[in-house]
């Protein structure tokens, strides 16, 4: 074979393989069909709600202010199956400890209320008073040892506050609860 | 993908509105996809890899500096997080195609049989050369949008890209003729 040939056949090789390469631009892989939905279900369900509505800052000023004006008790939410009574109608501070936990690792942090008979207290807030959960970004809470919360028992009975926290995948890193008795006559 | 408002979904995604939150996953996680899967030759860990980049950019849309550069960012999460999964010990593999992948390839996504040695081909590359190629070559990137990808610089990007054409037609010939001897 002639050195021309030699050259000719390495270009065609070369011409083959840059046509074979820039034909999978015209090839559109596509995902499972389900794959879109289900990127965008779990980003709408991480969505900090209360950041989206009030800042953090501003509930805790609220809650902190609300709790200035009445009488309060402070439980430090870092143990498990310890039931506390407490009177109806009347808002306490909850305070979470946070100093056990990674802060590189949390990206939010979700508040629930169990149970019928609790809710959320803020004067400043009113409208938490009708929310069962918050969700609030780990970035309002780095530095402080402690998450405060503000309940109140609207009737007796048996509640439960749990805080998860998450990392920036949804992922569920622990969970902390507390069981609290609600009750009408004086504690 | 040319006549998109990057800067107002962007905009849009910074102030949570679920509407554009949607709108931005179903513009950008197709391409994304066929970038990891190029990648990572595996379609399941590809979707895997496109929704955590997916997810990781929304939570983290206020660092996207330059809104046009949307895509850019996303297959740049996407790589690292690849890098990532192939750092932990367990997962340090060679690029092995699922042969329900082939069939996946050839059958439902009807990709031709020039394009299957292309595959085939990529797969056979060290990740340096095939990233490069898939970026420019195949998904169209501007040697500024493959710099930022990278982490590298233009000069380094036009090198490697030289190396790697030199290297992918090289490894093409023997592609397609191993494949057609083993049709025979």
């Amino acid at each position: 074979m002639s050195q021309y040939e030699n050259g000719k056949d390495s270009l065609d090789a070369n011409v083959g393989a840059s046509k074979a390469l820039k034909s999978l631009q015209e090839a559109r892989l596509s995902p499972s069909p389900f794959l879109a939905a289900r990127i965008t279900a779990k980003a709408l369900a991480a969505e900090p709600k209360l950041g989206a509505t009030f800042g953090w800052r501003a509930f805790w000023a609220g809650a902190l202010a609300s709790v200035l004006l009445v009488a309060t008790s402070f439980w430090v939410l870092n143990r498990k199956s310890q039931v506390v009574e407490y009177a109806v109608e009347q808002p306490y501070m909850l305070k979470v400890d946070l100093r056990s936990l990674d802060p590189q690792q949390i990206s939010y942090v979700v508040i629930e209320l169990q149970g019928q008979p609790i809710r959320f207290a803020s004067e400043k807030f009113s409208e938490v008073a009708e929310m069962k959960s918050l969700t609030l970004k780990w970035e309002n809470l780095v530095g402080k040892q402690y998450l405060p919360l503000v309940v109140k028992g609207t009737s007796a009975g048996d509640s439960k506050v749990v805080v998860h926290f998450y990392d920036e995948n949804s992922g569920l890193i622990m969970s902390k609860d507390i069981k609290l008795k609600f009750s009408s006559g004086n504690i | 993908m040319t006549n998109v408002n990057w800067a107002s979904l962007v905009e849009g995604l910074k102030k949570k509105d679920p509407e554009i939150t949607r709108q931005f996953v179903d513009l950008t996680h197709q391409k994304l996809f066929e970038f990891c899967y190029y990648l990572c030759s595996n379609r399941q860990l590809a979707e895997d890899l496109c929704h955590d980049a997916l997810l990781k950019a929304l939570a983290q849309i206020h660092q996207l500096k330059e809104a046009d550069r949307a895509m850019a960012w996303l297959k740049r999460i996407a790589r690292n997080l690849l890098l990532d999964f192939q750092k932990s010990a367990e997962q340090s593999r060679t690029l092995v195609m699922d042969p329900e992948d082939e069939k996946w390839l050839a059958h439902d996504q009807k990709i031709s049989e020039e394009s299957m040695d292309a595959v085939q081909t990529l797969k056979k590359l060290d990740s340096g050369d095939r990233e490069i190629l898939i970026l420019i070559e195949i998904q169209g990137h501007s040697y500024q949008e493959v710099a930022e990808i990278l982490d590298l610089n233009i000069g380094t990007v036009k090198s490697r890209l030289h190396r790697a054409r030199a290297e992918f037609s090289k490894k093409f010939i023997g592609t397609k003729s191993s494949l057609r001897s083993s049709i025979v």
